[in-house]
């Protein structure tokens, strides 16, 4: 519940931005010729914010009605049992460190580093099985990315 | 039409010597592995492998690149219906119906399904090309940008209605990638928008980077949590291509809707400024409400005839797209202007004259297409043993592969680390937002509609002077914007009705 | 005992592939280039721009011009603007170098893409007349017929532009014949071309490249063209304005390579260089230059650099006039 309703409250800032933006940045319309770059940025934004506004007001309805019972349903830590949820987690920070290591590395320690770490960490997979999962991998990213497609990759590798 | 016939044949037995049929086949092979793999799309695609084909005569060389591009259609459904990547925007679709099919372990059937239908959409777009061509192009033509406008708008109009339960959410989903769209550029006027300052935003955010994120990445997240679980009380078989096979009757019930789809899709693909995306969305949406099984599409379980629907209608469009560069020297898509500049690079001049200066030439790239399609059929079905081996992986080892993917296919998009950080953000963002019931599938379509859309309303009124009335003078025009008015009223129109009966 | 053997193989094959790879990169300071270098396209994929940078790169590689590989990439968007905005992020300023032509120079004004000091110009390669254009069955078959059929209905008649420069280009045709006719803006020629042809709009400005080939197939007819002297055929028999009695409409857009903005004069004079030899090239002069309407105008780094100079002054002062 508290959820939807901070998604509905962004979505409604974000709908504002975009209309301040377009009416008073961009112009609406340009008289005699046609509509001006704002136009369609804050038609669209009007949208939006109709739409989260129901939503909000929807939300709302519910948690007045629903009271307790809606409110422990809907409590989103308790949804996840903590592995998955720290799992979810682990995953964008594994994702984080895997563009770090191809911007300052490159294309091959980045391929190999991520998913052997993953398979030990994540799954707790044997070493060597890590090893081998991750180098075939490897292989086959860099023959068909770098050597064949040539992709200019950053980094030292 | 008698000498078409006779210049197909001539040309047909150009394509089958043996250089050419190499060609034709390398071509198809290497345009489906480019398709399947996320992150290289269509345009990337025959980009990247241009540059073999200068090596070439321009006939092979025209022979090969036409089959990277309807290779890569073909190649586009594999890792949207495998993994929920779609490898270009007409493949949207094809995930929405495809990878539910997968999940029920019937993955070796959606892929069949969706090589049969690329197949006939492609033979139907070619016969199509090679009878009525030229014809079709100056009909083309009159559709300008008040009719385009139209059309798009009936397209972004369907797009939330149609997919999720909550109309609400389907429109805020539609409205969040439209104005995801209108960051960058505003190429019109040459004004920045909705930058915030950052040299990053200025040229907008693209594509793959986008697409890679919200369907892959944010299926990684799914697989993590658990929510990707296959099925497991369906029965999964041998997954042997006997088992992905389709029964007669049921090739036979999708062969109306497949010439149905393709007439459209081809239709669609040669109007300039209409691309895959629009015409597989287009013919998605007219199969929704006049199909037989219309029932099963759209829905959590996934459909053959959606399949169908969108891989016969995409393929129609990508030979559709030659038809204004053979006949006008125009290209219709982006990826024909890639094929354009190639045979300009061979001496080539594109153009009215070309059939008649190169009449070789042009039969035997037209001949080669219905070979080529029949090849791309074959591999495609051979290969589908190997991809369903490959769905066996678990989802614990998969997981990482498609995370490397996604960061490799959207760094190769645009050789930009932003892009890939984009892809991070638009995966996680995705994630959280289809929890809340707002779908993602509305969220790319209208980001790849917008521009298109935003350009011809303002192309149609700077022509007529400001003069809101064109979308309405215009016939076409007009035309659309009714259908799409009945598409948004009908609903409403018909519970009124109901809610009348009762009354009395 | 058997794990561990096994684990130093896997561990030197991964060793000697990471060697592999590493080939590509070299670390020491070599001669110069030393690295891929990209050559950005501020353009889509298929247009002029695109067609002369891609053929650019398979004459530098068919004669062995550079010992590195040259990536072509195509960054459209705000008639340049955005090719030149991923130029100036780019950090090293050695490694990329990008096509320009007019229309970009005004879009880097306009859009404040031009960073200080302006950009590092390397050299022109040719120049590319301009042609206003109609449907070849249009009612107007000469200037004299369009000005007239404007000035009965100011507003009424649209020219499709491509960029900035073909707004520039009309508006110096509406001051000089005293009209006022109406412009739109398209995303390329082509699809300008298929406009006219669908009646859609009534005329549009080209280059030679862009509309031969429909010229020449009966589709569409030029009226004047903004050069100096005669195109080349099929478009020898379209007078220029000068010979229609407006001698102040003359201009042709100039196609030029540049580096990012503090390049070094190594680099500078190692492009200019290379692309002399190219623009001495047959497979340039004969099956690019002529077979495309260009005027083949090279220009070194020196000249290049006096010449972009003024001429960006000309098109700055004539894009604050029109008030974009």
């Amino acid at each position: 519940m508290v959820s939807d309703l901070i998604l509905s409250v962004i979505l409604i800032i974000l709908a504002l931005v975009w209309g301040y933006i377009g009416i008073f940045q961009l112009g609406l319309w340009i008289p005699g010729v046609s509509a001006d770059s704002g136009f369609i940025p804050t038609v669209f934004s009007v949208v939006l914010l109709i739409c989260a506004v129901l939503s909000l007001v929807q939300t709302l309805k519910k948690l007045r009605e629903g009271g307790a019972e809606g409110g422990a349903v809907e409590n989103p830590l308790s949804n996840f049992e903590l592995p998955a949820f720290i799992r979810k987690y682990s995953v964008v920070l594994f994702c984080i460190f895997g563009i770090l290591c191809l911007q300052y590395l490159g294309l091959v320690p980045m391929c190999f580093l991520l998913i052997f770490g993953w398979m030990i960490l994540m799954n707790r997979f044997p070493l060597v099985r890590s090893f081998l999962i991750a180098a075939i991998v490897t292989v086959c990213i860099y023959l068909i990315f770098d050597f064949w497609l040539k992709i200019p990759f950053p980094g030292l590798f | 039409m008698l000498a078409n016939f006779q210049s197909l044949l001539m040309g047909l037995s150009t394509a089958v010597t043996p250089y050419n049929l190499l060609a034709c086949l390398i071509g198809g092979v290497l345009g489906i592995f480019v398709g399947a793999l996320p992150g290289v799309g269509a345009v990337a695609g025959c980009s990247l492998l241009l540059p073999i084909t200068y090596k070439m005569n321009p006939v092979a060389a025209i022979i090969m690149l036409a089959g990277i591009y309807y290779g890569n259609m073909y190649g586009g459904a594999y890792s949207a219906i495998l993994l929920n990547i779609p490898g270009d925007s007409p493949a949207v679709m094809t995930a929405v119906e495809g990878y539910p099919m997968t999940r029920r372990g019937l993955a070796g059937r959606a892929l069949f399904t969706a090589n049969f239908s690329s197949f006939v959409g492609g033979s139907i777009g070619i016969i199509c090309l090679t009878m009525v061509g030229p014809l079709l192009a100056q009909i083309g033509l009159k559709f300008g940008p008040p009719e385009m406008a139209s059309l798009t708008f009936l397209a972004l109009t369907s797009i939330g209605w149609m997919l999720g339960d909550d109309p609400k959410k389907g429109l805020i989903a539609t409205a969040l990638g439209v104005m995801i769209s209108n960051i960058g550029m505003d190429a019109s006027s040459a004004n920045f928008r909705y930058t915030f300052g950052s040299t990053n935003l200025l040229s907008g955010i693209s594509f793959i980077p986008l697409v890679v994120g919200m369907f892959g990445f944010s299926q990684v997240l799914n697989m993590v949590t658990g929510g990707t679980k296959v099925d497991e009380s369906v029965h999964v078989g041998k997954l042997s291509l006997k088992e992905s096979m389709l029964t007669k009757k049921e090739m036979i019930s999708l062969l109306p809707q497949c010439l149905r789809t393709s007439l459209v899709g081809g239709f669609i693909g040669f109007l300039p400024g209409a691309g895959g995306t629009t015409s597989a969305f287009l013919a998605y949406m007219m199969e929704r409400k006049i199909n037989k099984h219309r029932d099963e599409m759209g829905g959590k379980t996934g459909s053959i005839y959606g399949v169908s629907a969108v891989e016969s209608a995409n393929n129609a469009a990508s030979v559709g797209a030659f038809i204004p560069l053979l006949s006008l020297g125009i290209p219709g898509s982006s990826t024909t202007a890639v094929l354009l500049g190639g045979l300009m690079a061979w001496g080539l001049k594109p153009g009215p004259l070309l059939f008649q200066q190169e009449p070789d030439f042009c039969w035997s790239l037209i001949g080669s297409m219905y070979i080529g399609n029949v090849l791309c059929l074959i591999f495609g079905l051979a290969v589908i043993p190997f991809l369903m081996k490959l769905m066996k992986v678990p989802a614990n080892i998969l997981a990482p592969i498609i995370t490397v993917v996604c960061i490799v296919g959207a760094y190769a998009d645009s050789n930009s680390m932003f892009a890939v950080w984009t892809m991070l953000v638009a995966g996680v963002i995705t994630f959280m937002l289809q929890k809340k019931g707002i779908p993602s599938t509305p969220i790319i379509l209208s980001f790849v509609l917008a521009p298109t859309f935003e350009l011809k309303v303002r192309q149609a009124l700077e022509i007529s002077n400001c003069n809101l009335l064109i979308f309405l003078q215009k016939p076409i025009s007009l035309f659309f914007l009714l259908f799409a008015a009945a598409m948004l009223l009908a609903p409403a129109a018909i519970k009124l009705v109901n809610r009348n009966k009762k009354g009395v | 005992m058997k794990k561990r053997s096994v684990l130093c193989l896997v561990l030197a094959a991964i060793l000697a592939l990471g060697l592999v790879g590493c080939g590509g990169g070299s670390s020491s300071a070599a001669a110069y280039p030393d690295q891929a270098i990209e050559l950005v396209i501020p353009a889509s994929a298929g247009g002029g721009s695109d067609i002369m940078a891609r053929l650019l790169v398979q004459i530098i590689q068919d004669n062995d011009l550079c010992s590195q590989v040259i990536t072509p990439v195509n960054k459209q968007g705000g008639g340049g603007s955005a090719g030149q905005a991923y130029v100036n992020s780019k950090s090293d300023p050695n490694y990329t170098i990008f096509t320009i032509n007019d229309a970009h120079t005004i879009a880097s004004n306009v859009s404040e893409t031009r960073p200080e000091g302006g950009f590092t110009p390397i050299c022109m390669l040719a120049k590319d007349e301009v042609l206003l254009v109609t449907k070849a069955d249009s009612p107007y078959q000469t200037m004299d017929d369009a000005i007239a059929a404007i000035q009965a209905n100011p507003m009424g008649l649209t020219v499709g532009c491509a960029d900035q420069l073909d707004k520039i280009c009309v508006f110096d045709i509406n001051n000089s014949y005293g009209v006022e006719f109406n412009n739109v803006y398209f995303d390329s020629a082509g699809e300008i071309a298929t406009a006219i042809m669908g009646d859609h709009v009534e005329f549009g400005i080209f280059n030679p490249s862009e509309c031969a080939s429909l010229v020449e197939g009966g589709e569409l007819k030029a009226l004047a063209s903004f050069s100096t002297e005669r195109c080349a055929a099929p478009l020898d028999d379209v007078p220029t304005f000068t010979e229609l009695g407006h001698d102040d409409l003359v201009f042709a857009m100039s196609r030029g390579i540049m580096g990012p903005a503090g390049m070094s004069e190594e680099a500078q004079k190692y492009w200019s260089d290379i692309f002399e030899k190219v623009c001495a090239t047959d497979a340039w002069t004969k099956d690019y230059v002529e077979a495309n309407g260009l005027t083949p105008t090279f220009m070194n780094y020196e000249e290049y650099t006096t010449y972009y100079e003024e001429n960006e002054k000309n098109l700055v002062e004539k894009i604050a006039v029109l008030g974009e």
